[in-house]
C-alpha cells in the first residue's frame, strides 16, 4: 500500500513537473490534452476507447403519479406538482459528536439503566505464577492475583475510564523454613485512550492495603501500570512499565516490545525488560530479554530470561491464539443458526434489479411486489366509508 | 475445538453480552420485540402474530431516500412504529418496494394491527439501531435509541413529535399480503429465535447471516481482538485486556447509520446497485413510449388510409356522378 502510494505521488510530482515546464504559450486546454493524452498512451495502452452506439435516454416527460400527501409534524412546503420538503440541515453528513435529544426525561440519562449498560461492561481476569530459583538455597513460591474494573465507555471518544478492586496474594519459601507470603487489596483506576489511528495508551493506579505473614509490618502499598503502544505499517512498539511501591519490598519493571510479521503465517515479537526490586537489605537488577513466534495466527511460542547478578533464570511459554477459530466458528454458529421452515413460491437472486409493473402503474422492485393490489383508496376514504355503513 | 467455541460464543451470546434493542415496555401485549436490525434481517420481514393471523394494514408510502443511507444490495425491510388515536403502540415494517414513473421511490408499510385500529395513528420509521427516526415525507431526526427501547413515554413523544399520520396514504388489499407470505420462510436462532420471510435463496441468506456486523462486545472482541491462552498467564491476560480496549474502541460493520464501509469499491458497489434501478427504469419506460409511438403511428397510418379510402371512395362516386351526367 505504501510502496503504490509512494509511487502514485512520485508520479504526481513527475506530472506538475511536466505541467510546469511546459511551453508557457500552451493553453490550458492544449496543456489538458496533452495530458490526457499522455495518460491514456501510459495507462490505457493507446487502447481504443468505443463509444456505445445507442445510450438509453429517458424520451418524454412522464406526468407525475398521484402521491398520497402525507400530514406531517415538521415543515412540508407543497408546490404545485412537487413537494418541497425541509430536511433538516446536513444531518447526513457527518454524525454529530453531541446527540440531538428530545428533552423529555427528567432524570440524567447518565443514570438511566440503557446508558449504563451501552456505555459500561465488566472486565475481569484472574492468574497465578510460580517461580524456583536455581541455586542451593531452595527458594521457590507462587504469587496470584484477580482484578475486576468496571469500563466506562463513551461512544465517539477516545477515552475510556475504569474503576475496580484487586486482590494481590503470594507465598514462598527456602530450604531453611523460612517462609513470608502476602495479601493485598486495594481500588484499581484505569484509563485508555486511543490517541490516533495508530497509537494507544494504558494506565492503571492500584493504592492497596497489604496484610503480611510473620513479623512484617502490614501497610499501604501503591501500584501503578502504564502501557504505551504505536503501530507501524508492519510492525508494532510496545513500551510497557509496571511497578509497585512497599516498605522493603519494591519493584520498578520496564520493557520495550518490538512486534512483526514476517510472512502472514509467521510474526515475531521480541522483547528487553529492565527489573529492579527493592528489598530491605538489597537491590536486585535484572534484564529480562524474551523473544516469541506466532505461527498461522493460531499459536504462540515463546522464550524469556531473566539475568540478575547472582543467577539466571529461564522460562518458556506456549500459547493459542483464538481469534482466528474465534471468527471461524462464529460463521459456523450463525451458519447453524437458520433453519428453513419451507420454500416459497416467489424466490430471487439477492442484489437482483429486476422492476415489474403493478396495478398502479408504478414498477415494483420487490420481488413478488407486482402482485400487491391497491384498493384505490386512502386509510381516510375507507374509515369513513365504514363509518358511513355502521 | 470449533464446536467448542461455538459453545462459548453461544454461552456468551446467551449470558446478555450481545446487543439487543428490546421494547421491554408498551402495550404490546404479549411481544416482546429486538427493534435491532441486523443485516440479514434486513433481507426480509419479521413474521409477527398480526402477520400471521393477517391482521394487518397495507399501505403504499413514499420511501425516504435518507434510508439508503443504510443500504445494501439485497436490503429490503426496515422497522417502523406507530402509535394510534388510543395510545397503543404498533410495531411496524417498511420494506423498499419500488419505483413511481418520475423515479422516486415507494415503499410498503405493514402495520401490525387492521385499519380501524392503526388508521387515524403516526408513524415513524427507524434507522437500523435507532439512531434516527423519519417521518413518511423524508424528513430525519436523531433520537435517544436507548430511551426509544425503555421507555414508553419517550417513544409516544418520539412518534408524536416526529411521526407522520398514515389517514392519506393509499391502502393495499388486505389479501396483498399473501404474495410475501409466498417467499420463503427461515427461522433464525441467534439472540431470540425469529421467523423471516425472504425472497432470497438459503446460501444467500446465510451468507449475510454469517457477517459480524460487531453490534456487541463479544462481536467486536470476534472481530478486532487478538485473545491468547497461553501458559504465561500474564500474557494472557494482558491479551484480553488489550482486545476488549481494542473491542471498545470498533466501529459496528453492519448496514447501520454510524457502520463504516472497509473501502470504497463497496461504495462503487452500492452506488452502482441503485443506479441499475434507475436505467431498468428509463429502459423499461422507453419501451413503453416506444410502443405507444409505434401504436399512434399505427393508428395515424390507419386513419390516412381511411381518409384516403374515403377520398377514393368519393372521387369514384363523384366520377360515376359526372359519368351518369
Amino acid at each position: 500500500m505504501t510502496r503504490k502510494f509512494v509511487v502514485f505521488l512520485l508520479a504526481m510530482m513527475m506530472s506538475f513537473s511536466g505541467i510546469v515546464s511546459a511551453d508557457a504559450t500552451e493553453s490550458s486546454n492544449e496543456q489538458m490534452k496533452r495530458i490526457l493524452a499522455q495518460y491514456r498512451a501510459e495507462t490505457l495502452g493507446n487502447r481504443q476507447v468505443t463509444t456505445p452506439k445507442a445510450i438509453s435516454m429517458a424520451k418524454v416527460k412522464v406526468a407525475p403519479p398521484v402521491q398520497p400527501a402525507v400530514e406531517t409534524t415538521q415543515v412540508v412546503q407543497m408546490g404545485n406538482d412537487e413537494q418541497d420538503v425541509q430536511i433538516p440541515a446536513n444531518i447526513f453528513v457527518a454524525p454529530p459528536k453531541v446527540p440531538e435529544t428530545v428533552a423529555l426525561q427528567s432524570k440524567p440519562a447518565f443514570l438511566s439503566e440503557y446508558w449504563l449498560k451501552k456505555h459500561t461492561f465488566l472486565e475481569l481476569s484472574a492468574y497465578a505464577g510460580y517461580y524456583q530459583g536455581l541455586n542451593s538455597d531452595g527458594v521457590k513460591g507462587a504469587w496470584w492475583m484477580a482484578e475486576g474494573i468496571g469500563w466506562y465507555s463513551p461512544r465517539d471518544n477516545p477515552r475510556n475510564y475504569g474503576l475496580g478492586l484487586i486482590y494481590k496474594g503470594d507465598y514462598g519459601q527456602n530450604k531453611a523454613g523460612y517462609n513470608w507470603g502476602s495479601h493485598a487489596l486495594g481500588p484499581v483506576l484505569s484509563y485508555y485512550q486511543g490517541l490516533d489511528e495508530t497509537q494507544d495508551l494504558n494506565l492503571k493506579f492500584r493504592p492497596m492495603y497489604r496484610w503480611n505473614k510473620g513479623s512484617k509490618p502490614n501497610g499501604y502499598m501503591l501500584g501503578g501500570y502504564a502501557e504505551y503502544g504505536k503501530t507501524f505499517d508492519d510492525y508494532r512498539l510496545s513500551v510497557v512499565a509496571d511497578g509497585q511501591y512497599f516498605k522493603h519490598d519494591s519493584f520498578l519493571s520496564t520493557g520495550l516490545y518490538l512486534e512483526k510479521w514476517i510472512n502472514p503465517n509467521l510474526k515475531v515479537k521480541a522483547g528487553l525488560g529492565l527489573n529492579v526490586n527493592f528489598q530491605e537489605y538489597e537491590t536486585i537488577l535484572g534484564l529480562g530479554p524474551s523473544l516469541s513466534v506466532k505461527l498461522y495466527n493460531r499459536f504462540v511460542l515463546g522464550v524469556s530470561a531473566n539475568i540478575f547478578k547472582g543467577g539466571t533464570t529461564l522460562g518458556a511459554y506456549a500459547g493459542y491464539e483464538m481469534n482466528t477459530d474465534l471468527k471461524l466458528a462464529y460463521e459456523a454458529l450463525q451458519e447453524a443458526g437458520v433453519k428453513p421452515e419451507n420454500d416459497g413460491r416467489i424466490s430471487a437472486p439477492i442484489g437482483e434489479v429486476k422492476l415489474t409493473q403493478d396495478d398502479a402503474g408504478s414498477f415494483a422492485t420487490l420481488p413478488g411486489g407486482n402482485e400487491m393490489k391497491s384498493t384505490g383508496k386512502t386509510v381516510e376514504q375507507l374509515l369513513a366509508e365504514k363509518e358511513m355503513n355502521k | 475445538m470449533r464446536n467448542l467455541l461455538a459453545v462459548l460464543i453461544l454461552g456468551v451470546v446467551l449470558s446478555g453480552c450481545t446487543p439487543r434493542m428490546i421494547v421491554k415496555t408498551g402495550n404490546l401485549g404479549e411481544q416482546n420485540l429486538d427493534l435491532l436490525v441486523r443485516p440479514s434481517q434486513s433481507l426480509g420481514i419479521q413474521v409477527t402474530k398480526a402477520i400471521s393471523s393477517e391482521k394487518v394494514t397495507l399501505l403504499k408510502i413514499e420511501f425516504p431516500g435518507k434510508l439508503l443511507s443504510e443500504d445494501y444490495p439485497g436490503r429490503i425491510r426496515w422497522n417502523g412504529w406507530l402509535v394510534d388515536d388510543k395510545g397503543k403502540e404498533h410495531f411496524a415494517q417498511v420494506v423498499r418496494a419500488g419505483m413511481y414513473t418520475d423515479g422516486r421511490l415507494y415503499g410498503i408499510a405493514i402495520i401490525d394491527g387492521e385499519v380501524t385500529e392503526v388508521g387515524r395513528g403516526k408513524m415513524v420509521i427507524l434507522s437500523s439501531r435507532l439512531d434516527l427516526v423519519s417521518d413518511l415525507v423524508g424528513n430525519v431526526s436523531k433520537i435517544r435509541s436507548g430511551d426509544f427501547s425503555n421507555e414508553q413515554e419517550y417513544r409516544a413523544e418520539v412518534v408524536k413529535n416526529f411521526g407522520s399520520r398514515i389517514a392519506s396514504c393509499q391502502l393495499y388489499e388486505d389479501s396483498s399480503i399473501a404474495a410475501m407470505k409466498s417467499y420463503n420462510r427461515y427461522r433464525v436462532k441467534e439472540f431470540q429465535e425469529i421467523e423471516i420471510l425472504t425472497p432470497y435463496r438459503k446460501d444467500d441468506f446465510t451468507k449475510i447471516h454469517k457477517l459480524n456486523p460487531s453490534y456487541g462486545l463479544m462481536e467486536r472482541i470476534i472481530a478486532e481482538g487478538n485473545i491468547v491462552i497461553s501458559t504465561n498467564p500474564v500474557y494472557t491476560v494482558a491479551s484480553i485486556g488489550i482486545s476488549v480496549a481494542t473491542a471498545m474502541n470498533a466501529e459496528t460493520k453492519g448496514w447501520d447509520y454510524m457502520s463504516e464501509l472497509p473501502n470504497r469499491e463497496m461504495l462503487a458497489t452500492i452506488q452502482e446497485y441503485e443506479r441499475l434501478f434507475y436505467v431498468k427504469l428509463i429502459e423499461l419506460l422507453n419501451n413503453k413510449i416506444n410502443k405507444q409511438e409505434e401504436s399512434l403511428k399505427k393508428s395515424q397510418t390507419i386513419v390516412v388510409l381511411t381518409d384516403q379510402v374515403r377520398a377514393v371512395k368519393v372521387s369514384t362516386k363523384n366520377d360515376k356522378k359526372g359519368a351518369r351526367r
